[in-house]
């Protein structure tokens, strides 16, 4: 585990991934608050039918386009949905659900406060 | 160069066309079938692609398996290295199995995700894709 404590959001780090082009991050924030709900939804329908390959594939998207803009604890709390998908009790992977969009919720808050 | 994105994650999508920009003309698929479709349309119109980025974990067909119907659909036309297409695979696993596979099968470079330009031109680079102040229609 190398993040004990990841951050809302590290721009920084995203930033310099996109060779510190800011117009290109910030188009790319958008393009991911449009589609996150969409994502989020889709991971929810995996977990009413009890799919269980659906959850690991849609947390392994979420946890993937969190990780392009800096999203941290987004990018962390899919990757454990991730790899609890195929064994944990589907009560606990709901619960896990429910923090991720908690998290979503927070993070919106947090881009729309200007960082 | 002309440049094929597979992938079915928008924002990821977003990112490889935005840093492919400067580089390539882009196409995008949505997924494993479509990208096939596009790659073989590409190669009968005589127009193939010099690059596919190619993510791994995707739904129905996955990244090896394009991969692998790539390679066969070469191979029956006797495109042979270096003249087929460069598949470079995007990924966020950092498996070391899932990338030897994707060796195996074919892939000449990989990138984990989150995608990095200096990572992606890099590659690029060294795969003879692009040199220095390469820009598009070179």
């Amino acid at each position: 585990m190398k993040d004990l404590n990841p951050k809302v959001l590290d721009k920084p780090a995203a930033l310099e991934r996109l060779g510190g082009d800011e117009q290109l991050y910030e188009e790319i924030v958008e393009v991911y608050r449009a589609d996150m709900p969409e994502q989020l939804q889709r991971l929810t329908d995996g977990l009413k039918a009890e799919d269980r390959q659906l959850v690991q594939l849609q947390a392994h998207s979420i946890k993937s386009a969190s990780a392009n803009i800096g999203a941290e604890q987004m990018r962390a709390m899919a990757q454990r949905i991730e790899a609890v998908a195929m064994d944990d009790e589907m009560e606990s992977l709901t619960q896990l659900t429910g923090d991720l969009q908690k998290k979503f919720e927070e993070l919106l808050v947090y881009l729309d406060g200007g960082n | 160069m002309k440049a094929l994105i597979v992938e079915d994650d928008f924002t990821n999508r977003k990112v490889l066309q935005q840093l492919l920009q400067p580089y390539a003309e882009c196409d995008i698929a949505v997924d494993g079938q479509e990208a096939l479709m596009a790659f073989k349309k590409a190669y009968e119109t005589d127009v193939p692609y010099d690059l596919i980025c190619l993510d791994i974990m995707m739904p129905e067909l996955d990244g090896h398996q394009v991969l692998k119907e790539i390679r066969s659909y070469e191979t029956e036309r006797d495109i042979r290295y270096p003249k087929g297409v460069k598949v470079i695979m995007t990924t966020a696993l950092d498996d070391p199995g899932n990338v030897l596979g994707a060796f195996r099968q074919g892939c000449e470079a990989y990138v984990v995700k989150p995608i990095s330009k200096t990572q992606l031109v890099h590659e690029m680079t060294k795969l003879g894709l692009i040199g220095e102040g390469t820009t598009v229609g070179e």
